[in-house]
């Protein structure tokens, strides 16, 4: 149920200079993390989130929320440019808009994907507040059971979607229960796997462990770049870039299309950017009057991936928000961004703190808004950030990592903890593990034992609830489906060569 | 048997959580109560299930003999690069608090900066680019120093 008084309190804490002016802050440096290829959106945010810690929560996650929507249009602009995605969710980006830059026309092609991604973040923002609210009322009558089977189904897709291969998706997974379980149990008071270390008697710090897996590991990952790419050829010469409305509302189905489906997918944790951008791709082509221009520079195929991929943002909130479980890595890290405000996403957030909430629907409007109107009047601004040397920006990433994993707590042995971290994310990325499912069971791991804990204590050891309780049996059955649907796949597509054979 | 980077990481995996599952085993491990599963119980099962798959990782990488390159990027560049960047992390962070933030980090970025151009390269900057690279260095530092202490009220040695 939408109740409007909660929007006009939102307002109140939205509508003042210092918040507006962190998510146009936000929103630049999203911009510009997402335009540098290598550096991700996951990226951008977690290494932004300390300076969230001082900050009242609704400027605080504006200013992420800006980092995001910003980051993930920006991938457009070296998409564009260099033929090379600036984020992973604008590789789909590449397939037209570079080629429609070969041509002369650049400016267009930036001019038509600044509009499909404004157009699909607000259609994704108006989502997010219609559909959040009933579905944190309904949460609200979770228990033990059915947090402890949210969390395993949580689990389970990340583990399928995520990594180049299930077992490695699990055992990033897994690597994330493990992390969360460090430190003093909450039951019984006893220490597990601390070593003797009072630092992590209250479990491994979340902000050094974020930022090293996704800001750390990438940098070093990024650092490798530097022993193969002697620079790319950027087309700096293009014509002046119009907001390209009529030509993108002219295709309104495609539109429209890539609206759903971004949202869809983006609700689903573990999908993310680039399969909501693939999908809408491929079915905008199936669509098409013209599907043989596809690939050569045709303004639907740009259409269909940036409003798609902005599309997911507000999708990837929605799970986020109303049950604590991330729809995808950036917004496992944006979570964070609640989570160190001491803030817990979930049900009991719309009914205790509604205000904070809705203002998180408005932040992310303007952030839309900003998104636009930045790269319209600033595009060439951005373009020259793409010439910015790696041996600069890599070193400056690593200070900014440093500083926020000190920073908020003071402690040395948390910047240990980022190096360490840091090295994990690198090899996990490396070989095709993910840094993603180690977040994502970070944060639903701790979830996932309480609630069992909990539900047993309760039930006195009656193990059974887990499956005679129907919305818990209902989890786990899509848990189970996820975990086959796989296996499923690969066995169709085994007989489909076998029959061809 | 050919052993890659990517079997190797899986048999560290296996082993250190090898030594999880023990340490899940020997902990002190009080229950909540007649119906708790107790501290160890996720533990131990959670190491026992990272063991079984990195195992199968191992198997599997072994006789698929994969190696994950493919990027022209030699073994011993990667290394070194990777290696080199995290021990001046490390000692970076060890002396941040003993000679300062400003100092440490104008050292650091400058060697990390000088570290990549040389391996992009194949030489280190001359002298003009040293002395450039430290008076871009100094200033970010300084000014990220009042910028992270005053503006976002963020603590640094």
């Amino acid at each position: 149920m939408i109740d409007f008084s909660n929007y006009a309190d939102a307002l109140g804490l939205v509508l003042q200079f210092k918040v507006i002016g962190a998510i146009a802050a936000g929103t630049i440096l999203g911009i510009i993390f997402g335009a540098l290829p290598g550096l991700t959106a996951a990226m951008g945010i977690a290494v932004l989130l300390p300076l969230t810690y001082d900050m009242p929560p609704v400027m605080g996650f504006g200013m992420l929320l800006g980092t995001y929507c910003g980051a993930v249009s920006g991938g457009s602009i070296s998409a564009t440019l260099l033929n090379i995605p600036g984020t992973p969710s604008s590789v789909a980006t590449t397939l037209d808009a570079y080629p429609m830059a070969m041509k002369g026309e650049a400016g267009r092609a930036l001019g038509i994907a600044i509009v499909a991604s404004f157009i699909g973040g607000i259609f994704s923002s108006v989502v997010l507040s219609l559909a959040a609210p009933p579905i944190a009322e309904f949460a609200l009558n979770f228990g033990a059971a059915e947090y402890f089977s949210l969390a395993v189904f949580g689990l389970t897709i990340i583990a399928s979607v995520s990594g180049k291969s299930m077992a490695k998706g699990c055992v990033a997974g897994l690597i994330g229960i493990f992390v969360s379980l460090v430190g003093l149990d909450p039951t019984t008071g006893s220490a597990r796997f601390t070593f003797g270390q009072m630092s992590l008697l209250s479990g491994v710090a979340f902000l050094p462990a974020l930022i090293g897996l996704f800001a750390v590991g990438q940098a070093l990952t990024d650092a490798e770049e530097t022993l193969k790419t002697k620079g790319s050829h950027i087309q700096k010469q293009f014509s002046s870039v119009h907001l390209r409305f009529s030509t993108v509302l002219k295709r309104w189905k495609t539109v429209l299309l890539s609206c759903v489906i971004g949202t869809t997918v983006g609700a689903i944790p573990g999908a993310g950017g680039s399969v909501a951008s693939f999908v809408a791709y491929d079915q905008a082509r199936r669509i098409s009057k013209t599907p043989e221009k596809f690939g050569t520079g045709h303004d639907e195929g740009i259409i269909a991936s940036e409003t798609s991929n902005n599309a997911m943002t507000g999708g990837a909130i929605i799970p986020m928000i109303t049950l604590g479980v991330p729809g995808e890595a950036a917004a496992a890290v944006l979570m964070g961004g609640l989570m160190i405000q001491g803030l817990r996403p979930g049900p009991t957030l719309f009914t205790d703190q509604a205000d904070i909430v809705y203002g998180i629907f408005i932040a992310l409007f303007i952030a839309n808004i900003f998104m636009m109107l930045f790269q319209f009047f600033g595009i060439r601004v951005f373009v020259k950030v793409l010439s910015i040397p790696r041996s600069y920006l890599i070193p400056i990433i690593l200070l900014f990592c440093v500083i926020g994993s000190f920073g908020v707590s003071g402690n040395i042995f948390d910047v240990y903890l980022l190096l360490i971290f840091g090295v994990l994310g690198y090899f996990l990325n490396r070989f095709g593990y993910g840094t993603a499912p180690v977040v994502l069971g970070m944060i639903l791991g701790n979830v996932a034992e309480s609630e069992f804990r909990k539900g047993m204590i309760m039930f006195n050891g009656d193990w059974t609830i887990f499956f005679t309780r129907p919305i818990s049996l209902a989890f786990l059955a899509c848990a189970v489906l996820f975990t086959a649907l796989p296996f499923y796949q690969k066995w169709r597509e085994n007989r489909k060569q076998g029959v061809k054979d | 048997m050919r052993l890659t980077g990517e079997s190797l990481f899986a048999l560290a995996l296996f082993g250190i959580f090898s030594f999880g599952t023990y340490q899940s085993t020997v902990m002190n491990d009080p229950s909540g109560g007649p119906s708790d599963v107790g501290a160890a119980f996720f533990p131990f099962w959670v190491c026992i299930f990272i063991q079984i798959l990195t195992a199968f990782i191992f198997v599997q990488s072994v006789i698929a003999n994969r190696s994950v390159s493919g990027d022209g990027i030699s073994v011993k560049k990667r290394f070194t690069l990777l290696v080199s960047i995290l021990v001046l992390l490390f000692i970076y962070i060890f002396i941040m608090e003993r000679i300062g933030f400003i100092f440490s980090s104008i050292l650091f970025l400058v060697l990390v900066h000088q570290l990549l151009v040389t391996f992009e390269t194949g030489r280190p900057s001359a002298l003009k680019g040293i002395a450039y690279s430290v008076l871009f260095f100094s200033i970010a530092s300084s000014g990220l120093y009042v910028m992270f202490n005053t503006v976002f009220r963020l603590a640094l040695p």
